[in-house]
C-alpha cells in the first residue's frame, strides 16, 4: 500500500507545484487593462441606429491617451469574430462626430459639459472614467467597486443618443439617471 | 395414471411457461434498453438546452469579469436537480465561476471548448461541454455534470416492474398452461393407458377413448383402428391355429394307422413266410431222405439217370431259390418292421459323443472294410444330443452304403466328420465311390428306391430309415454327389449344448 501511495502523493505535490507556478505567473490585470478590455467589449452589446454591421466602428480616445499601446494590443487580442474597431486618438472635439465610441479622457474634465453637449445629440457611445460621468449625461462611466472596475450606464442618455444597449449589458451595469449638476 | 402423468404434463407446461418467460424477459430487456436510450437522448437534449441558456446568460458576465453575475447565471441551474456541478472557464482556460461541486479541484482544468457530450453510465454521470460566446464570438467554456441517479432509480423501478410483471405473468402462464396442456396430455395419456392395458391383458378389444382434436383425434382413431385390425387378425390366427391343430392331430392319427398297418402287414406276412421256410426245410430233408432211399433201389439205367437229375440238380436248385427268396423276404419284412419301429419308438435326448460313436461304428464293420481294402478316416465330430442307438443306426447305414458303393478298381476312401452349422451340428460321410446320378438324388430317401442293384443288394429301406431318424431328431439330411467321383451325405443334429429334446412329430 505504501509503495502504491508514493507515486500518488508525488503526483499531488507536482500538481500543487504547477498550480502555484501558474498562479504566480498570472498577475491580476491592472485597472487600465480592464478598462481597455471593457471599452472594446461594449461594442458587442450596443447597436448604432445608422451603422452597417460589417463596417468598422470608430473608437476615439478624446484628450490625453491614458492607454497608449495597451488599447491597440487589446483590440488586437480580442476574441475572434468581434466587431472590427478602428482606434483613433484626437484632442479636437470636432473629431468626435465621426466616431461611434468616444472615450473621454481624464484630461477633458474641464470641458466635460462641452464635450457632452457635442456628443449627446449624435449616436455616440460615450465612455469615461471621470467620476459621475454617467450622471452628468455620459452613457457609460467606469467606477471602482471594491477595487474592481465596474460601470454605470445612463439609460436615458443612451436612448437620447439613439443607441440600443443590450439588456444583458444593462444587467451587469449600475443603472443611473442624469442628475442636475451639483453646483 | 397420476404416478406417471408428470412427464408429459410437466413438459408441456414447462414448454409454455418457458416460452412466455423468455418472451417477457426479452421484451423487458428491449424495453429497458430503449428506455435507457430514450432517457439518454432526453437528458442530452435537456442538458444541451440548459447549457445553452446558462452559456448565453453567462457570456456578458464572463466578458466583463463579473463573477457575481456569472454565479447568478449558474444559479439558474438550481432548477435542474440532477446537475450537480458546473463551471465556467475563461477563454484562456482559467476557471471563472463554479456551481455545486464545480469548484472541486478535479474540475480545475478546462475541458475542450468544442461542443461535447459524454455519458458515463457506470460512473453515473453525464457531462456536457458548451462553448460560451455571443454568436460566433468565443468567450469561454461551460462545463455541466449531471448525475444519473434518476436514471438509476428509473432502472431499478423498471427492474422491479419487470420482476413483478414477469413473475405474475409466469404464475398466470403456469395456470393457463396447466389448463391448456390437458387438451393434449389427456388424450395422449389415455392412449398410453390403453396401450399398457392391451400389453398387460392381451385384450385387443380395448379401445382408447376418443378425445382431443385434429391430429390427436386422428392418432386415437388410427390407434383404435389398428387395435381392431390386430383383434381381427388375432381371431383369424386363432381359428387357423385351431384348424392346424385339428389337421395335425388327424395327420398323426393317420400316420399311426399307416405305421400300424405296416406293422400288422409285416407281422402277418411273417407267419406264411415262416411256414414257407419251415416246409422248405422239410422238403429238403424229404429230398435227402428220398435220395438215400433210392440208393438201394435198382432202377432202369435211363430212369435212374432221370431220377438222379431230378433229385440231385432240379429239386435242390428249386429248393435253393425258395430259400433265397424267403430269406430276402424275411430281410424285407424285418427292415419294414424296423422302419415302423423307428417311427414309433420313443427317442432319448442324451448328449452323444459322436466321435466315439463313429469310431465304434467303424469298428463294427472292420471286416467288411478290410475286405474292400478301403481307408476310413474319422475326423472331429462334435457331440450331439439324441438317441444313441438310432444315431448309431444312421452312421452304420451311411457307412455301409459308402462301403457298398465304392468304385471297383479304385482304392476306397471314406471320411466321417462334423462341424458346428448355424444352431445345429452338421455331420458328413464322404466317399469316393460311384456317386449318385442326378436323376436319382431326388428319390434317394424314399422307401423301396434302389440304385445300382448291379453293385450291391439292398432292401431300399435303409436311407428312408436314416431320414426318418434324422428328422425325428429335428435335423435334415441331404446328399451331394458328382456321379463317378463320390458322394457326400450330410445330416444335421442338435448340438449337445442344446437342452431341448428332439423327437418331433414323426
Amino acid at each position: 500500500v505504501a509503495v502504491l501511495k508514493a507515486p500518488r502523493s508525488l503526483a499531488l505535490v507536482s500538481l500543487l507545484a504547477v498550480a502555484i507556478t501558474a498562479g504566480g505567473a498570472r498577475r491580476a490585470p491592472t485597472e487600465r487593462e480592464v478598462e481597455a478590455a471593457f471599452l472594446c467589449s461594449f461594442a458587442e452589446y450596443v447597436e448604432w441606429p445608422d451603422h452597417r454591421p460589417e463596417a468598422a466602428l470608430a473608437l476615439l480616445v478624446l484628450g490625453d491617451d491614458p492607454f497608449g499601446a495597451l488599447l491597440d494590443e487589446t483590440v488586437a487580442s480580442r476574441p475572434q469574430h468581434s466587431k472590427p474597431l478602428d482606434v483613433r486618438r484626437s484632442r479636437r472635439l470636432e473629431d468626435a462626430g465621426g466616431a461611434q465610441i468616444v472615450y473621454v479622457s481624464d484630461s477633458e474634465k474641464g470641458r466635460l459639459d462641452e464635450v457632452l453637449a457635442a456628443t449627446g445629440r449624435a449616436s455616440i457611445l460615450t465612455v469615461s472614467g471621470l467620476p459621475g460621468f454617467a450622471r452628468r449625461g455620459g452613457v457609460v462611466g467606469f467606477v471602482l467597486e471594491q477595487r474592481r472596475v465596474r460601470f454605470e450606464i445612463n439609460q436615458g442618455a443612451a436612448e437620447r443618443a439613439g443607441l440600443r444597449v443590450s439588456s444583458r449589458l444593462l444587467n451587469l451595469a449600475r443603472i443611473v439617471e442624469t442628475a442636475p449638476p451639483e453646483r | 395414471m397420476a404416478a406417471r402423468a408428470p412427464s408429459l404434463r410437466r413438459r408441456l407446461t414447462l414448454l409454455s411457461v418457458l416460452t412466455s418467460a423468455s418472451t417477457l424477459l426479452l421484451a423487458s430487456a428491449w424495453f429497458t434498453a430503449y428506455a435507457v436510450h430514450a432517457y439518454r437522448g432526453t437528458l442530452a437534449r435537456h442538458l444541451a438546452t440548459t447549457a445553452d441558456m446558462v452559456a448565453f446568460a453567462a457570456a456578458p458576465a464572463l466578458e466583463f469579469r463579473d463573477e457575481r453575475a456569472a454565479g447568478e447565471a449558474l444559479a439558474a441551474l438550481r432548477a435542474e436537480p440532477q446537475v450537480t456541478a458546473a463551471r465556467i472557464y475563461a477563454l484562456d482556460g482559467e476557471p471563472f465561476a463554479s456551481y455545486g461541486e464545480g469548484g472541486d479541484a478535479r474540475f480545475a482544468a478546462a475541458p475542450p471548448a468544442a461542443r461535447r457530450e459524454r455519458m458515463d453510465f457506470w460512473g453515473g454521470s453525464f457531462e456536457v461541454t458548451q462553448r460560451i460566446g455571443d454568436g460566433r464570438r468565443p468567450l469561454g467554456t461551460l462545463y455541466l455534470r449531471a448525475e444519473l441517479s434518476a436514471l438509476r432509480r428509473r432502472l431499478v423501478r423498471y427492474a422491479q416492474i419487470t420482476a413483478a410483471v414477469v413473475s405474475s405473468s409466469l404464475v398466470a402462464a403456469l395456470a393457463i398452461a396447466w389448463v391448456l396442456q390437458r387438451e393434449i396430455s389427456v388424450p395422449v395419456l389415455a392412449l398410453v393407458d390403453t396401450t399398457r392395458r392391451v400389453a398387460a391383458t392381451r385384450d385387443f378389444g380395448v379401445r382408447a377413448p376418443a378425445g382431443g382434436g385434429g391430429e390427436l383425434a386422428e392418432l386415437v382413431d388410427g390407434f383404435n383402428e389398428m387395435l381392431a385390425q390386430v383383434e381381427r387378425r388375432d381371431e383369424r390366427l386363432r381359428a387357423v391355429n385351431r384348424e392346424l391343430r385339428q389337421r395335425t392331430e388327424e395327420l398323426a392319427r393317420k400316420n399311426e394307422e399307416v405305421e400300424a398297418f405296416v406293422y400288422i402287414v409285416s407281422h402277418d406276412l411273417r407267419a406264411p413266410l415262416v411256414n414257407l421256410q419251415g416246409f422248405g426245410r422239410e422238403l429238403r430233408l424229404s429230398c435227402e431222405a428220398l435220395t438215400t432211399l433210392l440208393d438201394g433201389v435198382p432202377l432202369a439205367p435211363a430212369t435212374a439217370a432221370a431220377v438222379r437229375v431230378i433229385l440231385d440238380a432240379e429239386l435242390p436248385d428249386a429248393l435253393r431259390y425258395i430259400s433265397a427268396s424267403t430269406a430276402k423276404f424275411e430281410r424285407l419284412i424285418n427292415a419294414l418292421l424296423e422302419l415302423s419301429r423307428t417311427g414309433r419308438r420313443e427317442l432319448r435326448a442324451d448328449a452323444i459323443d459322436m466321435q466315439a460313436l463313429a469310431a465304434a461304428t467303424v469298428d463294427s464293420v472292420r471286416q467288411q472294410i478290410e475286405r474292400c481294402g478301403a481307408q476310413v478316416v474319422v475326423g472331429a465330430l462334435p457331440p450331439a444330443r439324441g438317441d444313441e442307438t438310432a444315431l448309431g443306426q444312421v452312421l452304420g447305414n451311411l457307412l455301409g452304403n459308402a462301403l457298398r458303393y465304392l468304385q471297383p478298381g479304385r482304392p476306397g476312401r471314406i471320411e466321417l466328420g462334423g462341424e458346428r452349422w448355424d444352431e445345429m451340428n452338421r455331420y458328413f460321410v464322404r466317399d469316393n465311390g460311384v456317386g449318385i446320378a442326378e436323376s436319382a438324388q431326388r428319390k434317394l430317401f424314399q422307401v423301396f428306391q434302389r440304385f445300382r442293384p448291379d453293385l450291391a443288394d439292398g432292401d431300399g429301406i435303409g436311407l428312408a430309415t436314416v431320414k426318418r431318424i434324422v428328422e425325428r431328431h429335428g435335423g435334415r439330411i441331404w446328399a451331394e454327389s458328382v456321379e463317378g467321383a463320390g458322394a457326400t451325405f450330410y445330416f444335421t443334429l442338435p448340438s449337445a449344448a442344446t437342452t431341448t429334446a428332439s423327437g418331433g412329430a414323426p
